[in-house]
C-alpha cells in the first residue's frame, strides 16, 4: 500500500461538478488507466482517497491536493491517469509517500477574487472588513489576492456570501473566484508577504491562469 | 492573469442554478472530437433532468451507434429544470447541447425519447428554448426535423402536431436508415426530407395524416401506407455493441454499467405495456454479455454492473453469465446487480450470491394482493412463491424488503385491497422471525390502462377512488415495521389521459404548457389547476379518455401502429382476465399466438426445430 499525494486542477465547466462527486471522478479515471486503488475496510469498501478542504461549485481551482492510496505507483502512471480524466480535470503533480496527514498539511489557501460590478468592487476595496482568518488581501486593479488560514475550517463559501451581501450584488454570478493553491503557508511578518505553496514537490501546473 | 473560464456565457447561469452539474457535461466518453464533416447532426433530447436521462439505457446504445456512422455526429441535451429555464430566458440564451454548446435549432435532427407521458410539456420547453418552432407546420427548411422514439412513440398522437417523424422500433434499424436518407437529402427542402423518410420501416409522419373523430373513435387518413409496422431486430446476434459508454462525472440515478441480457418479455402480464411492445424475445449469448460487461468495466471504471432487461431473472444465459463474471469482477472489485428480481427462491439465492454483505434492501413486485387478482393480471406469482421468497430473503440476511403493488386494477374488490395489507403484515411477521429490525416498505401505485395491452379497453379508477383505496390499505396496516405509501391520483389520472390520448390533446398540452405546466411527473412542480383550466379552455373532456370502458370495436388512435402483437390476441387476453385464467409464458409451454407467430418469432422457431 502506497500513499501518493496528487495535486489537480478543475477548470471550465468542470468547476460545477460538486466536491462530493470527485472521489468517483478520480477513482474511475484511475481504473480506466489501469491504476489500482487500495479499498477502505468495512461493510462498503470504496477506493481509499482523501480530498483537501471542500471546494464549493463555481470556483476555478488550480492546485488542489488529495491523497490516494494505491497498490502500486510508477512515475509513468501520472501521464496515463491524466489521459483518462474527463474534460476540465487535470493532474498537476505528485509526490510519493508524503509526510503528514493531508488535513494538517493544508495550512492555507490563496484565492483570486474579482468583483464584476465596479461600484461593488470599490466598496469592497475601500471598506470590506476581511475576517480574522484572512491573513492577506490586496488588490491589483482587477483581482483581490486573498490568503486565508485554516482552509479546512474556513472555506470560500461564507466569504463569497458575505462579499455579495456587502457589495449589494445580485448573486454569486457577480463574483469570480479562483482558488490558486491550497497548501503550506509561507512568509509572514519577518520574511515578507504571506503566500501559499503547493504540497507536492513535482508540481508542473500553472497557478497563473491561461 | 487571465481566466477564460469566466468568459463562458453560461457561467453566470450555472452560478445561479440549484444543481449546475446537470448542465455541464464533463463526462468521460462523450464523443469528442466533433466530426467536422458530418452531414447529419443529431441531437438526442431527453425530456427530463440529466440525472434521470443519463440513467436511461437507450442512449448508451444510440449515442455510440450514431457516432459510429460516417455521415452522422451526435450530441445530447436534457431538459433544464425550472430554475435553469428561467435563467436561460433571463439571459436570452438558447438551450444548447452538452457536447459543443450548439443551440438545438442548429442541428439537422432533434430526436426526443418518449418514456413517460408526464414529460410531454418538457418537450415543448426544450423546443422553445432551443429556438425551434413548436408546431411542425411552422418549421421552415432551416429548422431541424423533430423526431421521437421510445415506448411513447407507439402511441404518439397527443404529440402529433409537434413532431415531424416518429420512429417505432429498435433504434439499431431506424436510426442508420434515417441518417442514410437524410445524408442523401442534404440541401433539400423540409418536405423533400420527409418524403425521403416516408417509406422507411417503422417511420410514421404525423404531418402527412389527418385525424377525424366520431362516435366509433378516431379515424386517421394518411398518404403513408397504414398500419406502420414497428421495426424489429430479428435477433441480437451481432447487434451493435459499442466500444465504451458515457460515464457521468456528476451523480445520476443509476450509476453503473448497464448490460442488456435480452430484449422483450413473454411473461404476458396483462397490465404491462413493455411486455407487449418489445416482443419477441431476443437474447444475447452468454459470450456476448460477458465480453461486453468486462470491456465496459475496463473502459468506464464503473464499480457496478447492472444486468438490465425486463425480467433479467428469466434469461436462460443468466446463471452462466454470473458464474463466468464473478471471478473476474471480484478481482476488479466490481459489483454485479440485478435491478429486477423475480419472486422465487432462485432469484433470491442469486441476489444473495451477488451481494455477500446484505447492505440495501430487496425489491419485489407481487403487483396484487390476492391470487384471484394476480390471475386477472396474469402475474404468475402464487401465494407460495411470495411466502418462499420472503422467507428466503430474510433468511439470507436482508432487513428491508420493498413490495410494489397496484390499485385500481380491473375487477378489483375490497378483498384484493385487504390482500395487499395481509401480504405486508405477513412479510413483517416472517421478517421478525429472522431479524429484529426487519422492515417492509409497501408502495401502491394507481393502475393506468395502457395502449397495446389487454387492458387498453378498461376504465381507469378515478382520483377519488384511488385516494380512498390508498387510505383504506393504509388503515389496515397496524404493524409499525410496515410503511405504506401510495401515489396521489391526480398525476396518475393525467398520465392515463395522455397514455390513451389522441390528437385533440395536443391543444390542451400546448395550452397547459403556455400557462406554466412543467415537469408534470414531479410532485413539487405538478400543477393540477393549470391542467384543469387547459382542458376547460380547449373544451376537451378529460373523463372521456379515462372514465369509461371502451367498446370492443372502438377505433383507437394507435390502431395505425402495428407493434406485432395483434389486437385479437389482446382481446382474447382481456377475456381471459375476466375469467381469471392464467396464460402461461410461451417460453415454457405452448405458443399463445400473440401475433408474432406470423412474423418470425424466435421462440416458435426454436420450438419447431426441437419438434422436427
Ligand atoms: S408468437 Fe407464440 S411463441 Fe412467439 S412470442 Fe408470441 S406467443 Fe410466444
Amino acid at each position: 500500500m502506497l500513499k501518493v499525494r496528487i495535486v489537480f486542477s478543475k477548470r471550465g465547466r468542470a468547476c460545477f461538478i460538486p466536491h462530493i462527486a470527485l472521489p468517483a471522478v478520480f477513482s474511475r479515471s484511475a481504473t480506466r488507466a489501469g491504476i489500482r486503488f487500495v479499498q477502505t475496510e468495512g461493510f462498503s469498501p470504496r477506493p481509499k482517497l482523501s480530498l483537501g478542504p471542500e471546494l464549493p461549485v463555481g470556483i476555478v481551482a488550480l492546485c488542489e491536493p488529495m491523497d490516494v492510496w494505491l497498490e502500486e505507483w510508477r512515475a509513468s502512471f501520472f501521464d496515463s491517469w491524466q489521459r483518462k480524466l474527463p474534460d476540465g480535470f487535470s493532474l498537476g503533480g505528485w509526490e510519493e509517500a508524503p509526510l503528514g496527514n493531508l488535513g494538517n498539511s493544508c495550512e492555507g489557501a490563496e484565492y483570486l477574487i474579482r468583483v464584476r460590478d465596479g461600484g461593488a468592487c470599490e466598496a469592497v476595496r475601500s471598506g470590506y472588513p476581511w475576517p480574522e482568518w484572512v491573513c492577506r488581501a490586496d488588490y491589483d486593479g482587477e483581482w483581490f489576492r486573498v490568503v486565508t488560514e485554516r482552509p479546512g475550517e474556513h472555506g470560500p463559501g461564507a466569504l463569497i456570501r458575505d462579499l455579495v451581501e456587502f457589495g449589494k450584488m445580485s448573486g454569486w454570478a457577480g463574483v469570480n473566484v479562483v482558488r490558486r493553491v491550497v497548501g503550506r503557508l509561507s512568509g509572514g511578518e519577518l520574511t515578507g508577504e504571506k503566500r501559499v505553496l503547493p504540497l507536492v514537490s513535482l508540481f508542473s501546473g500553472d497557478t497563473n491562469g491561461n | 492573469m487571465t481566466f477564460n473560464d469566466f468568459d463562458d456565457p453560461y457561467w453566470p447561469l450555472f452560478s445561479e442554478t440549484r444543481r449546475p452539474s446537470r448542465y455541464v457535461g464533463c463526462e468521460w466518453g462523450a464523443g469528442l472530437p466533433e466530426k467536422k464533416n458530418a452531414t447529419v447532426r443529431f441531437c438526442l433530447a431527453f425530456p427530463d433532468v440529466y440525472e434521470i436521462g443519463m440513467s436511461y439505457v437507450g442512449y448508451q446504445i444510440l449515442y455510440p451507434l450514431l457516432k459510429s456512422l460516417d455521415e452522422a455526429d451526435v450530441e445530447r441535451v436534457y431538459c433544464p429544470w425550472v430554475d435553469m429555464e428561467e435563467q436561460l430566458r433571463l439571459h436570452g440564451l438558447p438551450l444548447a447541447s452538452l457536447e459543443t454548446g450548439r443551440s438545438l435549432s442548429r442541428f439537422d435532427v432533434v430526436g426526443f425519447t418518449l418514456q413517460y407521458e408526464l414529460s410531454y410539456t418538457n418537450i415543448l420547453t426544450m423546443l422553445d428554448l432551443g429556438g425551434i418552432p413548436l408546431f411542425s407546420k411552422d418549421r421552415g427548411d432551416d429548422d431541424p426535423l423533430v423526431i421521437a422514439g421510445g415506448p411513447g412513440a407507439m402511441t404518439p398522437e397527443p404529440l402529433a402536431p409537434f413532431l415531424d417523424a416518429v420512429c417505432m422500433g429498435d433504434g439499431e434499424i431506424t436510426l442508420p436508415a434515417i441518417v442514410e436518407r437524410l445524408s442523401a437529402a442534404v440541401g433539400c427542402s423540409r418536405s423533400e426530407k420527409l418524403d425521403a423518410l416516408a417509406d422507411l420501416p417503422g417511420i410514421y409522419l404525423p404531418v402527412r395524416s389527418v385525424a377525424s373523430f366520431d362516435s366509433a373513435g378516431c379515424d386517421l387518413r394518411s398518404s403513408q401506407l397504414f398500419p406502420i409496422r414497428r421495426a424489429t431486430l430479428k435477433s441480437m446476434k451481432g447487434a451493435f455493441s459499442s466500444e465504451g459508454l458515457l460515464v457521468p462525472s456528476a451523480s445520476v440515478v443509476h450509476d453503473r454499467v448497464p448490460v442488456e441480457l435480452f430484449r422483450g418479455c413473454t411473461r404476458g402480464c396483462r397490465f404491462c405495456q413493455a411486455g407487449m411492445l418489445y416482443r419477441p424475445i431476443r437474447e444475447r449469448t452468454a459470450d456476448e454479455v460477458v465480453e461486453a460487461a468486462l470491456r465496459w468495466t475496463e473502459k468506464t471504471g464503473w464499480e457496478e454492473i447492472g444486468l438490465m432487461s425486463l425480467a433479467s431473472c428469466d434469461s436462460s444465459a443468466l446463471g452462466d453469465v454470473v458464474e463466468r463474471l464473478k471471478p473476474a469482477l471480484r478481482e476488479r472489485r466490481v459489483r454485479l446487480s440485478l435491478p429486477s428480481l423475480r419472486m422465487d427462491a432462485f432469484s433470491v439465492q442469486l441476489a444473495a450470491a451477488l451481494e455477500p454483505v446484505k447492505r440495501g434492501g430487496l425489491t419485489f413486485a407481487p403487483e396484487a394482493g390476492t391470487q384471484r387478482m394476480r390471475n386477472v393480471i396474469n402475474k404468475g406469482v402464487s401465494e407460495d412463491d411470495i411466502e418462499t421468497t420472503l422467507e428466503a430473503a430474510f433468511a439470507h440476511g436482508w432487513e428491508r424488503i420493498k413490495l410494489y403493488f397496484m390499485m385500481g386494477l380491473p375487477t378489483e374488490t375490497r378483498e384484493d385491497l385487504e390482500g395487499i395489507a395481509k401480504i405486508a403484515e405477513r412479510a413483517a411477521e416472517i421478517g421478525r422471525k429472522h431479524r429484529k429490525r426487519a422492515e417492509i416498505a409497501v408502495s401502491v401505485a394507481g393502475f393506468v390502462p395502457k395502449p397495446h395491452t389487454p387492458f387498453q379497453w378498461e376504465r381507469q379508477a378515478s382520483v377519488a377512488e384511488l385516494s380512498e383505496r390508498g387510505r383504506f390499505i393504509k388503515s389496515l396496516v397496524s404493524n409499525r415495521r410496515v410503511t405504506v405509501r401510495y401515489h396521489e391520483g391526480e398525476q396518475t389520472r393525467l398520465e392515463g389521459i395522455f397514455a390513451r390520448g389522441d390528437r385533440r390533446l395536443a391543444d390542451v398540452l400546448f395550452e397547459a404548457w403556455r400557462n406554466g405546466a412543467r415537469f408534470d411527473g414531479w410532485t413539487e412542480t405538478f400543477r393540477p389547476d393549470i391542467w384543469k383550466a387547459a382542458f376547460e379552455a380547449k373544451a376537451v373532456d378529460p373523463e372521456w379518455y379515462v372514465a369509461r370502458e371502451r367498446p370492443r370495436d372502438e377505433r383507437f388512435p394507435w390502431d395505425h401502429i402495428d407493434i406485432g402483437v395483434s389486437r385479437d390476441f389482446l382481446w382474447r387476453e382481456r377475456e381471459r382476465s375476466r375469467e381469471e385464467s392464467l396464460t402461461p409464458d410461451c417460453r415454457f409451454g405452448d405458443c399463445n399466438a400473440c401475433g408474432w407467430e406470423r412474423r418470425g418469432c424466435g421462440i416458435l422457431e426454436k420450438m419447431r426445430a426441437v419438434s422436427c
